[in-house]
């Protein structure tokens, strides 16, 4: 008797307890605003004691790498340092084009990128979960940081602000999928959309028109859509494989991304923000 | 319920938060990171019983989803559930040892982080489900297994439950 009532009472937690969780979901779905609060100060309060815990446990972490994963730093080294003695090259060229891209948007009226002021952040936490698209970083509002400004790495775009403390943020990773950014290929007509897919080397282009000329090895950069987060121009990444779907009369492509969504150390966060203020 | 047990639970389940962020953000096993809080819902289930188990469940869930750019509510939901499991599945079983509890915590972490990828892939989380599943399930049950005894013991702290006074729905272990 006693056993069947202790039963039916863990019943009935069981069901407010999911009776609770599935109000949640469906407020968070609905963009409740307290929601967006709440996890606001989550961040905030607990951002000290985390870095606390990140700096005690991280000589854990260094050691276990270094153990167990000496193989992939050796061979990250190498790639570091073709990409250095790649960079160094491609360094004066790149400044001579960046000059000719201001001019060029001065001139069909698309304000530079270099105008907008930037704040540099450091990553403090990376991926909490193995589901996790997302980053934290050592700026928030106090240093003019606000939802859905536009995150940068090595001037490729990596994500975007989806909550703000007071020295912290936020960053849903462009690898997201519920990312999702207008594109246009580098200096040729058509536009698209990108979208993550849980991926940390692929995103997906789709929605670009059957007659826009897509090939593999082309740079899609943010395009310059009305109320879009983004300033046109950024890079996003390039272009790996094409599929054409004749039934929608509609292009799909795999995207390489530029960013090394594993080794975000440091990033940039443009302060932009769209010219209807939306 | 007394403000004491209260106080020690809210720190069980910080602690655990901190050591997710601090220690298993960084270190990680074939790629895959361990998953904490899922390891707590089901030593509450195990220590405490199901009701708490849910309740335990409940709460380090929704801590998690807090810090985490997912939807508010799914991992307190499917958590809330995997404890309630545990703790009922708990109530069945006869004799019990420490192999057999993180043998237990094993088969309930590997229902429970495919139980999180399928609902969080219903609701939109779409790389939740991927060919990396099994790798991820594997490696997230074994160390979830390993940390089982620890887990259990800070919970039974933390709700001042003696070993030797097993709750309804719950067995004690290590005899």
């Amino acid at each position: 008797m006693a056993v069947s009532r202790r039963s039916s009472r863990s019943r009935y937690t069981l069901v407010l307890l999911v009776l609770t969780s599935i109000t949640l979901l469906t407020l968070d779905f609905r963009g409740f605003g307290p929601i967006e609060s709440a996890r606001s100060s989550v961040l905030s309060f607990f951002a000290p004691v985390g870095d606390f815990a990140s700096g005690v446990f991280s000589p854990i972490g260094d050691t276990w790498n270094g153990a167990f994963a000496s193989g992939d730093l050796q061979a990250e080294n190498d790639e570091l340092r073709r990409q250095n003695d790649e960079l160094r090259s491609q360094l004066t060229a790149n400044e001579a084009a960046a000059a000719e891209l201001d001019a060029l948007k001065e001139e069909t009226g698309l304000a530079p990128t270099g105008d907008t002021e930037a704040v540099f952040a450091e990553v403090t936490t990376g991926a909490l979960t193995n589901f996790d698209e997302s980053i934290q970083i050592n700026k928030g509002s106090s240093s003019g940081l606000a939802v859905d400004m536009p995150v940068l790495s090595g001037g490729v775009l990596v994500g975007t602000i989806v909550t703000v403390a007071d020295d912290r943020a936020t960053v849903r990773l462009i690898t997201d999928p519920s990312f999702q950014a207008g594109v246009s290929v580098a200096g040729a007509p058509g536009k698209g959309i990108v979208r993550g897919r849980g991926d940390d080397r692929l995103l997906t282009a789709d929605n670009f028109s059957i007659t826009t000329d897509l090939q593999p090895d082309q740079t899609l950069v943010t395009s310059s859509a009305a109320r879009s987060s983004f300033p046109p121009g950024l890079a996003v990444g390039k272009i790996k494989s094409v599929t054409t779907d004749d039934t929608t009369q509609q292009k799909t492509a795999d995207v390489e991304l530029l960013a090394n969504m594993d080794d975000l150390t440091y990033v940039t966060v443009l302060k932009y923000v769209p010219e209807d203020g939306s | 319920m007394s403000a004491k047990v209260v106080v020690r639970v809210a720190l069980v389940i910080v602690s655990a938060a901190m050591l997710q962020r601090g220690l298993f953000s960084q270190v990680t096993v074939a790629g895959v990171q361990g998953d904490v809080m899922l390891l707590l819902a089901i030593a509450g289930g195990i220590a405490l019983g199901p009701d708490r188990g849910a309740i335990i469940g409940f709460i380090a869930g929704l801590t998690f989803d807090l810090f985490l750019y997912s939807p508010l509510g799914l991992r307190a939901l499917v958590f809330c559930l995997v404890g309630y499991v545990a703790g009922r599945y708990q109530t069945s079983v006869t004799r019990s040892s420490r192999p057999r509890m993180m043998f237990t915590v094993f088969l309930a972490s590997v229902a429970g982080a495919t139980a999180l990828s399928l609902v969080g892939w219903v609701m939109g989380q779409s790389n939740m489900l991927s060919a990396r599943l099994p790798v991820i399930v594997l490696v997230i049950s074994l160390i979830n297994a390993l940390l089982s005894p620890l887990a259990v013991g800070a919970l039974r702290w933390a709700w001042e439950q003696p070993r030797d006074q097993a709750p309804y729905g719950a067995v004690s272990y290590g005899r």
